[in-house]
């Protein structure tokens, strides 16, 4: 294997053990979720796609199933992890930061990731542009409770969406002196 | 009278073994006497499965009108079932804005027919055969054949020869053949996304048309289920989706099942995967400097044209040396390996992302090489997908929906069989190794390969830790 990946199953086993650890219930579509936010915006474009619950990939599912399957996940009210795991820069700060913003509750995660998706895939669109782009069309991508938010509540998920975009860049930037995995 | 005449499209009609008659709209005649489509009257459906199914002889061109036609039908069905939800997504569209209702509603059904007609203009000889050895045979991703993009490519300049490219079908149907591979839906328009939805989801009118058609030209009723009970009850969803009425429900599930049984018992039959194994082994065979002779750059035109199997296994013959000749040779005789084993790459996590397996797959040509040449000869492998029961499939158990009297259901939920979140799966890969006839029925060295690349696997991928 020559390549460097963005996505292992490392990250996914790290994502399960950070929400057991902050005693969230990790289901599926949080998992989703969350490696979507942790990943580098090439890597959200290349393994996601806009799904009905929000950012999916098949290989973080496929990624899931190897790992129910070699047992290092099981499942008991929510994927745990067997062993805790050693989370890079980009996956403790992702955390970290939904935590710090009151957004790991799921509902909350759902649309802030929904609208990350947005402002990930639409960065040269100006802001009051860019929302009125969201009410419009999240309905249309079967997101219709974003599309009922208010322009506020959108706003700042934009708001957040930036601000964790910038800490990522951070946390990258200090990623050769951390050996991070990810970056 | 005919489906599409309270919309005034006017159509000439071709008799189809599967609809009896297909309509062609007139707007459609130019593009489909044009030569970059009577190019698929050479390249087959099933190219393959000849091998397996004696009486496949049928080509994407009537599998492309096929799929234009069942698009059709499904427009139409949309328009009657859901006309508000539906004329909410028209309106939101800026080619749709500024037309009557009528008109929007007659464009609508013309861009589906479009996509469908169009959408496999660019398959190569041997079809998804070829696009799979391409994974095997170059390095860079770049090199990889895709018929979505050489698609789009040659709808792009049909419909600007033929002046219909700024038409609002023309149009709709270009930015989603453009979009088909990449499924950049953020970007795409609400009719965009249906349209997309149409021709590639959970329920698409591609599989509608291919699975009844493969199954009759095979001879079997693996891809059987009520056509005209399906495509006549679906409906758009509150959240804006493709969803099917109640009385489509089983029929949508029928479809799934028709795909799983035509998956198993036809495309990825064993003798199939074998052929397709020996296809990538000769290709794998070839030198660098004489594939663009067998692979031509797509973006030559006179090249394309003429590019069928026909031309593509003579191409072989001529570039190849004599041991290349000598594999043709063995597939047009139908000398096949036999099965050896398989390993399913879910015991390898590392492995099993579409990226890592597109390396696997030119890994395993250096772990064959590695081989002593007492066996190396004689063994070829493919990797492919497993195809998995419907119900356990996420779109089963999330994505179809079902409209009863307002209320929506998942259609697994609908049916009955809604699981736990563990249970629903995705295909995970699996390594067949086939081999000669001699070395079938010897287990210790058979035993010895699988050994062998059990530890090459756990070599190339990484510690769980």
């Amino acid at each position: 294997m020559k390549k460097r990946l963005s996505l292992t199953v490392k990250k996914v086993l790290n994502t399960v053990s950070l929400l057991t650890q902050e005693n969230i219930k990790a289901n599926r579509e949080i998992i989703h979720e969350i490696v979507y936010l942790s990943l580098p915006s090439h890597a959200r474009k290349k393994y996601y796609t806009a799904g009905l619950e929000g950012p999916y990939s098949e290989d973080v599912d496929l990624l899931i199933q190897g790992l129910l399957y070699k047992k290092s996940l099981r499942y008991e009210n929510g994927f745990k992890a067997e062993t805790n795991g050693t989370p890079d820069r980009r996956e403790r700060v992702t955390v970290e930061f939904l935590k710090k913003h009151h957004l790991l509750q799921h509902d909350k995660l759902a649309e802030f990731s929904r609208v990350f998706m947005f402002f990930d895939e639409l960065k040269d669109k100006k802001e009051e542009e860019l929302v009125n782009y969201i009410k419009k069309r999240s309905k249309f991508l079967g997101w219709t409770d974003l599309s009922r938010k208010t322009k506020n509540v959108i706003l700042r998920y934009l708001k957040y969406a930036r601000e964790l975009e910038k800490e990522l860049k951070g946390a990258s930037s200090g990623r050769m002196g951390n050996r991070d995995s990810s970056g | 009278m005919h489906l599409l005449e309270g919309w005034e499209i006017e159509t000439l009609p071709v008799r189809d073994p599967i609809y009896n008659f297909i309509e062609i709209p007139r707007e459609f005649i130019s593009l489909i006497d044009s030569e970059i489509f009577q190019r698929l009257r050479w390249i087959s459906q099933t190219p393959l499965e000849q091998l397996v199914y004696p009486s496949v002889a049928h080509s994407r061109f009537e599998h492309s009108l096929g799929t234009m036609y069942l698009a059709m039908i499904a427009a139409v069905s949309l328009i009657r079932n859901s006309p508000a939800r539906l004329e909410a997504i028209l309106k939101e569209d800026d080619a749709f804005r500024s037309l009557s209702p009528k008109e929007r509603e007659r464009q609508f059904i013309l861009s589906a027919g479009a996509i469908g007609l169009l959408h496999d203009l660019g398959h190569p000889p041997f079809s998804h055969a070829l696009e799979e050895a391409c994974e095997y045979i170059f390095e860079d991703e770049k090199h990889f054949y895709n018929h979505e993009i050489v698609s789009y490519y040659y709808a792009r300049i049909l419909l600007r020869q033929k002046k219909v490219k700024t038409t609002p079908w023309g149009e709709k149907a270009l930015s989603v053949l453009k979009n088909k591979k990449s499924k950049e839906k953020i970007k795409l328009s609400p009719v965009e996304n249906l349209l997309l939805t149409l021709i590639d989801g959970p329920i698409d009118v591609d599989k509608g048309d291919y699975l009844l058609r493969d199954s009759y030209h095979c001879g079997t009723t693996y891809g059987l289920y009520d056509r005209d009970r399906l495509w006549r009850n679906i409906i758009i969803t509150k959240d804006n989706q493709l969803g099917v009425h109640p009385k489509g429900a089983v029929e949508a599930w029928a479809l799934r099942i028709a795909r799983y049984r035509l998956g198993t018992g036809v495309y990825q039959h064993h003798t199939r995967n074998i052929i397709d194994a020996m296809l990538i082994d000769i290709l794998c065979g070839i030198e660098k400097e004489c594939l663009p002779l067998i692979i031509p750059d797509y973006r030559k035109k006179e090249k394309f044209l003429g590019w069928t199997e026909h031309t593509f296994l003579n191409a072989l013959m001529e570039a190849g040396d004599s041991r290349t000749r000598r594999k043709v040779e063995r597939l047009r005789k139908r000398e096949l390996y036999k099965r050896g084993f398989e390993i399913n790459l879910i015991e390898f996590p590392e492995l099993l992302i579409k990226e890592t397996v597109t390396q696997v797959k030119r890994d395993l040509l250096f772990w064959k090489d590695s081989l002593s040449s007492r066996v190396k000869d004689k063994i070829i492998f493919l990797v492919d997908r497993i195809p998995i029961p419907p119900v356990f499939e996420k779109e089963v158990q999330k994505e179809i929906i079902v409209e009863e009297n307002g209320n929506e259901k998942p259609l697994a939920e609908y049916l009955g069989f809604k699981l736990e979140e563990t249970q629903i799966v995705s295909c995970p890969w699996r390594i067949f190794i086939f081999v000669d006839k001699d070395l079938k029925d010897n287990k210790e060295i058979l035993e010895g390969i699988e050994k062998d690349l059990r530890e090459y696997l756990e070599k190339i991928s990484k510690p769980l830790s």
